[in-house]
């Protein structure tokens, strides 16, 4: 069964990609802002640099706030646009646990996509001096490769969980309507 | 093991969201008996579709109780009820709803996919039911290219790949020609054979063989029973 959901997950990824470009859109851009959030903490801690720091937190902040909404909003619409679909597999016995199941491996498949095209970005953009700050770029220097593997995965994971955590939260309060409700679409 | 319906009513909320007065059904009390054949008759709106609805466990009864072994509903959790409908219930809807960006043979899989059984053993049923239904030249066709009576089929084949105990169509007819409803009614007569209790809501006039109960439904409420009983084979035929 493990394996049959895996796969439902990733043909659903297939045939919906309308719906799910929005959530590898969105993880793309938290990813970035994630990354220059934990870059900041890690090569900006001197005091000289505490003026630049508060810019950029802000900055990365107020986008991840932004794209925070933006992911519920995203999950509303994706349970609208799915909601006759979810009835359907509800009207067959499928419980609820393991509709959250299947959106949660869909989204981690998603977001992760998203979450490593998007940090992969950001390094190439800091690395190419398009987003150009000499502290950064030294820094970038100095900075071991595993350590920035280990940036880079952290800005990652921490996609993955906002994701996930936003997501399901919609889907089960959501998946709180009755079977007809769902299979209407009127959530 | 029987599904008891004990003096359940539904009262659907209104669309302010307080519940209306108007019931649904009122005080109904049926009890369906394993391997049985049942249909439930009435005009537009006299319940039928609700009743339905509460026998699959698809909604819960406003008053009253509905038990299947141990399983009661409302008192008991949506995930016993779900393991209930997985389990034993093949539901047919009246509407046609099926998943678009899926084909035909996906659409009558992917419901199943979720329980513990073999995909390959799924996969041969539902390619033998489609083919009973003469959909298998079309199984990898996506269902906005189908007739609405291909449609039903495909839901049909769908609610029976599981073999269920319990096949509960809402107006399974519907929608489909002559030749199409013989089949289909062959099929249903070939599951109640292998043991499962058919139940369904139609227009349609039909005649039963033995052990049918009839039920007329009027404005939620029963208005007639009667058991259909005589020496033919119990099977389903259409009304000459």
């Amino acid at each position: 069964m493990f394996w049959n959901i895996v796969c439902l997950a990733l043909i659903n990824i297939k045939r919906k990609r309308l719906i799910f470009i929005n959530y590898f859109v969105i993880a793309f851009f938290i990813s970035q802002e994630l990354f220059l959030i934990n870059i900041s903490t890690n090569l900006l801690r001197f005091p000289d640099f505490k003026a630049i720091q508060a810019f950029f937190y802000i900055i990365a902040f107020s986008v991840l706030f932004i794209s925070i909404i933006l992911l519920a909003a995203a999950s509303t619409l994706f349970i609208r646009f799915r909601g006759q679909e979810l009835g359907i597999l509800r009207i067959h016995g499928v419980r609820k646990s393991d509709i959250l199941f299947l959106s949660s491996f869909e989204i981690f498949f998603i977001s992760l996509g998203g979450a490593l095209a998007g940090t992969f970005c950001i390094i190439l953009l800091i690395l190419s001096k398009v987003l150009y700050l000499p502290y950064f770029f030294e820094g970038l220097k100095k900075l071991k490769l595993m350590k920035l593997i280990g940036l880079g995965g952290q800005t990652i994971s921490g996609v993955v969980i906002i994701e996930l955590i936003i997501t399901m939260i919609i889907v089960s309060l959501l998946l709180k309507k009755d079977i007809p409700n769902l299979l209407r679409g009127s959530l | 093991m029987s599904i008891k319906v004990i003096s359940v009513s539904k009262v659907y909320p209104n669309a302010t969201g307080s519940v209306s007065s108007v019931y649904a059904i009122k005080n109904i009390n049926i009890d369906i008996n394993e391997g049985s054949y049942t249909f439930i008759s009435g005009p537009t709106g006299s319940g039928k579709t609700t009743l339905l609805s509460l026998l699959a466990g698809i909604i819960y009864p406003s008053q009253g109780e509905i038990i299947f072994g141990d399983t009661h509903f409302p008192s008991d959790s949506d995930e016993k009820v779900s393991l209930f409908r997985e389990k034993y219930i093949g539901y047919i809807p009246q509407n046609t709803f099926l998943i678009n960006d899926f084909t035909v043979l996906e659409n009558v899989l992917s419901p199943n996919l979720f329980l513990k059984r073999r995909i390959k053993q799924l996969k041969s049923s539902a390619l033998i039911l489609l083919e009973k239904l003469g959909l298998l030249n079309k199984k990898n066709a996506n269902p906005t290219q189908l007739s609405g009576g291909e449609m039903k089929k495909v839901m049909i084949a769908r609610a029976l790949v599981k073999k269920p105990l319990y096949v509960i169509a809402d107006e399974p007819f519907s929608e489909l020609d002559n030749e199409s409803i013989n089949v289909v009614i062959n099929i249903m007569n070939e599951e109640h054979k292998s043991g499962a209790s058919i139940i369904f809501a139609s227009h349609d006039p039909f005649t039963f063989g033995a052990n049918a109960d009839i039920y007329t439904l009027s404005k939620g409420q029963i208005t007639e029973y009667r058991r259909e009983v005589n020496d033919e084979p119990s099977e389903l035929r259409m009304q000459a």
